[in-house]
């Protein structure tokens, strides 16, 4: 086991390695460290299951090494920025006040076809309208429009609407989703007040909807 | 924080459990070489088997912790060799009984072999 010990610390710190040399184009949704442990641990978890003359310990030990690795590792790199910046990326801005900076794209590999593409994805079609595109530490770009292209909010028009907060789902299919309706504030005496208003059952309901103003939306069964 | 912490402990516990039955390894592969060297270069019948025998009830009294780290398929080829060892003192067949001996020795320490740290272990 020891063997395994130092083979799981050797192979996690190279693909870390390898994953951090390869930037952050083949990350998707993950952090490096985060997307090292889960391929490791989706192929270390199959080993003892297909391999029965393996003991169980030859992926417990590399699976619990790995998990608390990951954990201590985040820990410590919130605490260490410098370390931090050795093994995490840094968002890339490739577009500055509308000029896409061609270092920067070829640093992280991003072609102009790649960023126009994505920025189409985002309703932007002119890289004039774009203040800022950054590529971010999990491969997402994020784009900050020009002020004059931004949509106008109400707060840009003078107005003060209405709080809403969010919309609560307490009711799915004729069941209440008590998690939510604590959440919303709300308690069952009010749901089944607020379905009498509406001379509904609860089984009768398919969805009921409730944001922190107060506004309801009831979607009945035979409705939808 | 908390979770470093616990990420912490467990790491902790995990290289502490690693050494510890890295330590029991190595025993127990010093303790079954100890008692092979023990064996006579040439059998005698009338003690040797019975020496055989309490090795294979050593071996199977630990079986279970040595499982834990070590694959069955390496522990049920020294009791095959320590039944085929037992049968070459029994018969006096001395070069069949040092051809085991000397095969038992090998497979004892394959019992260890992933405890050791070696490069060529480790590659």
């Amino acid at each position: 086991m020891v063997t395994i010990l130092i083979r799981t610390l050797i192979v996690y710190t190279a693909l870390v390695g390898t994953m951090r040399f390869m930037g952050k184009r083949q990350l998707g949704e993950l952090e490096i460290s985060d997307l090292v442990t889960t391929l490791l641990l989706s192929d270390i978890a199959t080993l003892p299951i297909t391999n029965t003359e393996l003991p169980l310990s030859h992926a417990l030990v590399p699976i619990l090494t790995l998990t608390s690795l990951e954990v201590v590792l985040s820990g410590v790199l919130l605490k260490l920025p410098s370390i931090k910046r050795l093994l995490s990326v840094r968002p890339a801005i490739l577009v500055r006040h509308g000029k896409p900076d061609r270092g920067v794209m070829r640093s992280v590999r991003v072609s102009a076809e790649e960023l126009l593409s994505q920025l189409r994805q985002k309703d932007v079609t002119d890289l004039q309208e774009v203040e800022y595109a950054i590529l971010e530490p999990n491969g997402q770009i994020s784009v900050v429009k020009k002020a004059a292209q931004r949509e106008a909010t109400a707060a840009d028009l003078g107005l003060t609407p209405d709080e809403r907060g969010m919309m609560h789902l307490l009711v799915c299919d004729g069941k209440i989703n008590r998690l939510n309706l604590s959440m919303a504030g709300w308690d069952e005496g009010r749901l089944f007040r607020e379905l009498a208003k509406r001379k509904l059952a609860l089984s009768e309901v398919f969805l009921l909807l409730a944001d922190d103003g107060g506004r309801v939306t009831v979607y009945p069964r035979e409705a939808v | 924080m908390k979770g470093c912490v616990i990420g912490g402990v467990v790491l902790a516990v995990v290289i502490l459990l690693v050494t510890v039955n890295a330590v029991f390894v190595r025993n127990t592969v010093e303790r079954l070489t100890a008692a092979l060297d023990a064996l006579p270069e040439i059998p005698d019948p009338s003690t040797t088997p019975a020496e055989i025998t309490a090795l294979r009830e050593l071996l199977g009294s630990l079986e279970t912790p040595l499982g834990l780290s070590v694959s069955y398929a390496v522990t049920d080829k020294v009791t095959e060799a320590l039944y085929c060892l037992e049968a070459a003192a029994g018969a006096e067949d001395v070069f069949q009984y040092r051809e085991t001996l000397a095969l038992l020795r090998d497979l004892v320490e394959d019992i260890g072999r992933l405890e050791r740290i070696a490069l060529c272990n480790i590659l």
